[in-house]
């Protein structure tokens, strides 16, 4: 019986040998796998693919706003500093009282008119990043064309003025003005 | 001396003057303005000039006629009081020299405000000349005015273009930078679809080399089992043959022996006796000559192992040699074992001598066919009966005669067959045989494991498999390390690209402030308020006949205006035609009244237009 086993497993082992050894090799692959590789692979993935995951994102979207910075600064740069200071006469960042006092007087005085009477105050802004100076003008001497030309010096003004009321009366060559001007808060 | 009724005239006229002078001027105010005002008011000062001095001369007149008086009175008392009157006269020299004076200060006076009034005319006319220059410099400031808006009109366009070719700009770069980026993913794909197909073409070489390999060692070994079995079946017939043939004659000698031995019965029953113990020894030497030949056999194999190509040579021709040397032993055993029955037959039977000269050589006969099939130890126990009957010596000899000429014949058949074997076996290149030779003892295929081979597969399977994990655990350990080197270099990156946001950003702050600007100074700008186009709109629409006496009012558009026209007709024309506008949104009057007129002037209606206008037409 052992001879009659023995030559079984001889003759098996003389076919199939090289199967064995086969399965063999896989299954000390798959040991490795599972054992030694996975876990190696998964480890790597959590500490340092995650972290690089993370650090890519990061800096995709610093690029970005460094990008719109950039683009920002180029679109500023291309801009004329005349303009800009143009754009601060335009609104001013202080009401600047005085210096709106004197602009106005300028511009009456230019358009050949005698101002009686000028008085400004401060009032409610109009938006949170507007604030309004409001003045009450009253000027003599002026008729229809003369007080046409005087609105449109106001209109045209490089500060911007509003004016808001208008009262005129023709026969006492008088008119009666209330005029807003914008800061910026 | 002036009379005073024609003094009394001079004022009459003159007071005529001044009221036609002063009706002139307020003419003239209406027709001038504000700048025939002054003028008037000059006029006025200078009328006022004249009556005082009109008045100063009628003081003076009537100072003297007071003189004359006091003249007249003091002659009529110059006797009485003549010191008196040289007192009063020194007096009124005094008084009159003092009164002098002061007229003559007020000539002086007068005469200062003549050459004030002459100034005033000459500032007058260079008021006139600076009003002109004014008037000219105004123009030229509202060119220079409308120039300035112009300009900044263009400068924001320029501004916004600038702005926009910068957004272009951006959009461009960003699409540039997803091209490239696009390429870069496209190169690297065909970089690696090649790397695949290269791989993939390696593996197939490798894969039909293997194939091929895998393919002609099987051919080898089919080729190798097939010649194996070609020879197995060779030797089976001739041991088939051998077998007929000794059969045949074993069945011709037992006819024979039965013919002669049936009076010898009683003989029979000794031999067999003797048989018996010679077939015993017999036996014993046989299984010790077989177990031998086995445990050499096992050597062979053992060093078949270890010269494969050689080995097979080597082991046909020491299988041969050895079985030479087997039929030698057996030769020699079965002689002592036949000596030992001779001895014994020459005790009971002493004639018998020649029987185991046959015997030998019939056993080594035996002993061939044993070498070819196992079982066919029944057929040796016949022949030892048979041979053992053989009593005669003649016919001994012809049978052994005849044996031996088949004996030779098979030597030959045999050496031929050796040869041929050989020559083959020189052709046949060795390949590691996993089923060995088929022993020629019946049931006896005894399989040869290439063990060597087998080992080296399973270590180098080992080996490899553990060599891939290695290498895979090592190209991980690799790829951590890039990884670790990249994630360093991108922490660097970031750390230079937050510096470089850090100063663009200060320059943002700068940016967002002025856009910031931007979008107030246009939100600002949108609802900026046009009073011209407002007045524009009323020039545009209020027909000649209308005139108003003034205007007061807001942004809100509701407004209540006094005006006055021709006639009743030309208010519902008027009022008509507003409605019909689109930016009118209410237009309406509550009736008029005629106007008192001077005699000779026409007739007016003055009537209250309440209007409420779109807001909308205060901005551009």
């Amino acid at each position: 019986m052992n001879i009659n086993i023995q030559r079984q497993i001889n003759i098996f082992l003389a076919n199939y040998f090289t199967y064995l050894v086969f399965i063999l090799v896989i299954v000390i692959l798959s040991i490795g796998y599972l054992f030694v590789l996975k876990p190696k692979k998964e480890a790597f993935e959590e500490n340092i693919g995650r972290e690089a995951v993370a650090r890519e994102q990061q800096y995709l979207a610093l690029k970005k706003d460094l990008a719109g910075l950039e683009e920002l600064s180029l679109a500023y740069k291309g801009i004329d500093s005349k303009n800009i200071a143009k754009l601060d006469k335009i609104l001013p960042l202080k009401p600047d009282l005085e210096e709106l006092m004197k602009q106005i007087e300028v511009i009456v005085f230019q358009n050949g008119l005698l101002m009686t009477s000028m008085a400004i105050r401060e009032e409610l802004s109009k938006t949170q990043k507007i604030g309004v100076a409001r003045i009450t003008l009253s000027v003599v001497g002026t008729d229809y064309m003369g007080l046409k030309t005087l609105l449109r010096s106001f209109e045209n003004n490089l500060r911007l003025l509003d004016v808001q009321t208008v009262n005129f009366t023709p026969d006492g060559r008088s008119a009666n003005l209330e005029i807003n001007a914008y800061y910026q808060l | 001396m002036p009379k005073r009724r024609d003094e009394k005239i001079d004022i009459s006229k003159a007071r005529a003057k001044m009221l036609s002078d002063i009706h002139g001027s307020k003419k003239r105010e209406s027709l001038f303005g504000n700048y025939l005002k002054k003028y008037k008011k000059k006029q006025e000062e200078k009328e006022k000039i004249r009556k005082e001095k009109l008045k100063t001369k009628e003081l003076e007149g009537r100072k003297k006629l007071r003189a004359d008086l006091l003249r007249a009175r003091a002659e009529q008392k110059l006797l009485a009081i003549e010191k008196r009157k040289k007192n009063e006269q020194a007096r009124i020299k005094q008084a009159t020299a003092l009164k002098e004076q002061k007229e003559r200060k007020k000539l002086e006076l007068a005469q200062d405000k003549l050459a004030q009034e002459k100034k005033e005319r000459d500032k007058l006319k260079l008021f006139k000349k600076r009003e002109l220059e004014k008037e000219n410099i105004k123009k030229e400031k509202k060119l220079l005015r409308e120039k300035k808006l112009a300009k900044i009109k263009e400068e924001k366009q320029t501004l916004m273009k600038a702005r926009k070719g910068a957004q272009a700009l951006a959009k461009k770069r960003k699409e540039e930078v997803a091209l490239k980026k696009a390429e870069q993913i496209r190169k690297l794909r065909i970089i690696k679809a090649r790397r695949r197909k290269e791989k993939r073409k390696e593996l197939l070489k490798n894969w039909s080399g293997f194939l091929e390999r895998r393919k002609s060692v099987r051919l080898a070994k089919k080729i190798e089992k097939e010649k194996l079995h070609s020879e197995r079946n060779k030797y089976f017939k001739s041991a088939t043959d051998y077998k007929k043939k000794l059969n045949a004659n074993s069945v011709q000698k037992d006819a024979r022996l039965k013919a002669k031995n049936k009076s010898k019965a009683e003989k029979k029953v000794k031999l067999k006796k003797e048989k018996k113990i010679r077939l015993r020894a017999s036996w014993i030497n046989f299984i010790g000559a077989f177990n031998t030949i086995f445990k050499k056999r096992k050597v062979l194999k053992k060093e078949q192992k270890k010269d494969q190509i050689t080995k097979q040579k080597l082991f046909y021709l020491k299988r041969e040699k050895e079985v030479r040397v087997a039929k030698k032993e057996k030769q020699i055993q079965f002689t002592r074992g036949l000596l030992g029955i001779k001895a014994a037959k020459k005790q009971i039977q002493p004639k018998k001598e020649d029987q185991p000269k046959k015997l030998i050589k019939i056993s080594e006969k035996e002993l061939q066919k044993k070498k070819l099939i196992k079982k066919e130890l029944g057929f040796f126990k016949k022949l030892v009966k048979k041979n053992v009957v053989l009593d005669k010596e003649h016919k001994k000899q012809e049978a052994k005669k005849e044996l031996e000429k088949k004996a030779k014949l098979k030597e030959k058949e045999e050496e031929k067959a050796r040869r041929i074997r050989e020559k083959e076996l020189r052709k046949i290149r060795w390949s590691s045989p996993e089923i060995l030779k088929a022993n020629l003892i019946r049931d006896e295929v005894v399989s040869y494991i290439d063990w060597k081979k087998n080992l080296i597969m399973l270590f180098v399977g080992i080996f490899v498999s553990i060599m891939i994990i290695g290498v895979s655990y090592q190209y991980l350990n690799i790829e951590e390390k890039k990884k670790q080197i990249v994630n360093e270099a991108l922490l660097e990156k970031i750390d230079q690209t937050t510096k470089k946001i850090e100063l663009a950003k200060r320059n943002v702050k700068l940016i967002v402030v002025f856009q910031e600007k931007m979008e107030l100074v246009s939100e600002i700008m949108d609802d900026h308020i046009y009073w011209n186009n407002f007045f524009r709109f009323f020039e545009d629409n209020i027909s000649n006949d209308v005139y108003f006496f003034g205007f007061s009012g807001d942004v809100s558009g509701v407004y209540s205006l006094a005006a006055s026209a021709k006639n009743f007709n030309t208010i519902a024309e008027q009022i008509k035609s507003l409605r019909r506008n689109e930016s009118v949104l209410v237009a309406s009057t509550q009736g008029g009244s005629v106007a008192a007129s001077e005699i000779g002037e026409a007739q007016f209606v003055n009537f209250n237009l309440n209007l409420e206008l779109d807001t909308n037409i205060f901005l551009k």
